[in-house]
């Protein structure tokens, strides 16, 4: 059993099979929390819980799939140039928008992490939480985080996103398609950008842009706020 | 382009992404560099998006999938988070949606401030069309008469 249990065959078959249960229920039921890939990871998390195979078992097949988000990324490059004139027509705005995103998610992270005195470690894993997984693990290790604990709070973070972006875009009267997708992609990343391509091309080629944006941005100043604070 | 191919040039970016992180030392992720650099094939109009299309969808239409495997990982945490996991998941959703906030309605209003200054200056140039119009047709009036 374990030779099976630890091929990656077992893995990959584990989570097509369960991505598609996550699927089926979010069409049949379109409730905005019944995230496909929320469903997929509690599905496999029980699933591993339940039979007692450990992560590592698992990850020999996930690693396959996980190598895929890179071509994954790069081809968000073609809904951006079908958009390209509104993001030359916009350029300002759009920039506004994920510099102040990107600075009120890394605000509210240190603010709130020393009023209620979170210790120092968990501050910075959650600092670059609303940028790419790649980019994010990376700056969580250059500024004294546990890249671990980063991923997760990136994926909460895209999964929250995901979820709730047309309930907020609704509540705060966020109507132009623009605007969306940028608030999408700055605040959760290449998973919020699952949810924006659903909404439009627009949302969906703001939202990718933004990913790179808000990344490089994090990248760049979270470091010289973490050495000023 | 025959799927094959298109795999072959959509993995040649990204190799060639990870190449400029690696070995060049641009300090962005190799996925992110490859992005740009796909834009700027298309821009250049290297590629045309009709030619990469069947898994440019591919990848596209099916984005959570890749992401489900790095999720996982959310089993390994540490006791530290374990123990506080319902406060850093409350913290978490509270700070996206501000993030969400305030990043859309920062674009939002710019926008509007943008697109109210342009028709401003479109109306100012209807106007102006509008009169030197006039003051050339009553030009020509005048001008008629010996």
């Amino acid at each position: 059993m374990n030779e099976i249990v630890n091929s990656p065959l077992f893995g990959i078959l584990l989570s097509v099979t369960a991505f598609e249960i996550g699927v089926t229920i979010s069409k049949k039921w379109k409730y905005s929390f019944l995230n496909p890939l929320l469903i997929a990871n509690i599905l496999i998390v029980g699933f591993l819980l339940a039979t007692g195979i450990s992560l590592e078992s698992y990850n020999v097949g996930g690693d396959y799939i996980s190598v895929l988000l890179s071509p994954a990324t790069v081809v968000l490059a073609v809904p951006l140039y079908r958009q390209i004139t509104k993001l030359i027509k916009f350029w300002k705005p759009i920039l506004a928008g994920i510099i102040a995103g990107s600075l009120t998610s890394m605000a509210c992270v240190i603010l709130v992490s020393k009023a209620i005195g979170l210790s120092d470690t968990l501050m910075l894993s959650l600092i670059p939480k609303s940028i790419t997984i790649p980019m994010g693990s990376v700056v969580s290790e250059q500024i004294g985080g546990i890249p671990s604990v980063t991923i997760i709070s990136i994926v909460v973070t895209g999964i929250t996103g995901a979820v709730s972006a047309p309930a907020v875009c609704r509540f705060c009267r966020i109507k132009h398609k623009v605007a969306q997708g940028i608030a999408i992609g700055t605040a959760s990343h290449a998973l919020g950008t699952t949810k924006a391509m659903e909404l439009g091309e627009i949302q969906g080629a703001m939202s990718s842009l933004s990913i790179g944006i808000a990344g490089l941005f994090t990248a760049v100043i979270a470091p010289i706020i973490v050495y000023w604070i | 382009m025959r799927i094959p191919l298109q795999l072959a040039v959509i993995f040649a970016i990204c190799v060639a992404g990870e190449f400029l992180h690696r070995i060049v030392g641009i300090p962005l992720p190799g996925n992110i560099i490859g992005m740009v650099l796909l834009l700027a094939l298309l821009c250049l109009k290297i590629i045309k998006p009709e030619q990469i299309s069947g898994v440019s969808s591919f990848f596209l239409n099916h984005l959570a999938l890749f992401f489900l495997p790095p999720s996982i990982a959310i089993m390994a945490v540490g006791d530290e988070v374990l123990s506080k996991w319902h406060l850093l998941l409350v913290l978490c959703i509270v700070f996206t949606l501000a993030t969400l906030a305030v990043s859309g309605r920062c674009t939002q209003v710019f926008i509007r401030k943008q697109e109210y200054r342009e028709n401003l200056a479109l109306r100012a140039e209807r106007l102006a069309q509008r009169h030197a119009k006039q003051a050339s047709s009553s030009d020509n009036k005048n001008g008629g008469r010996p």
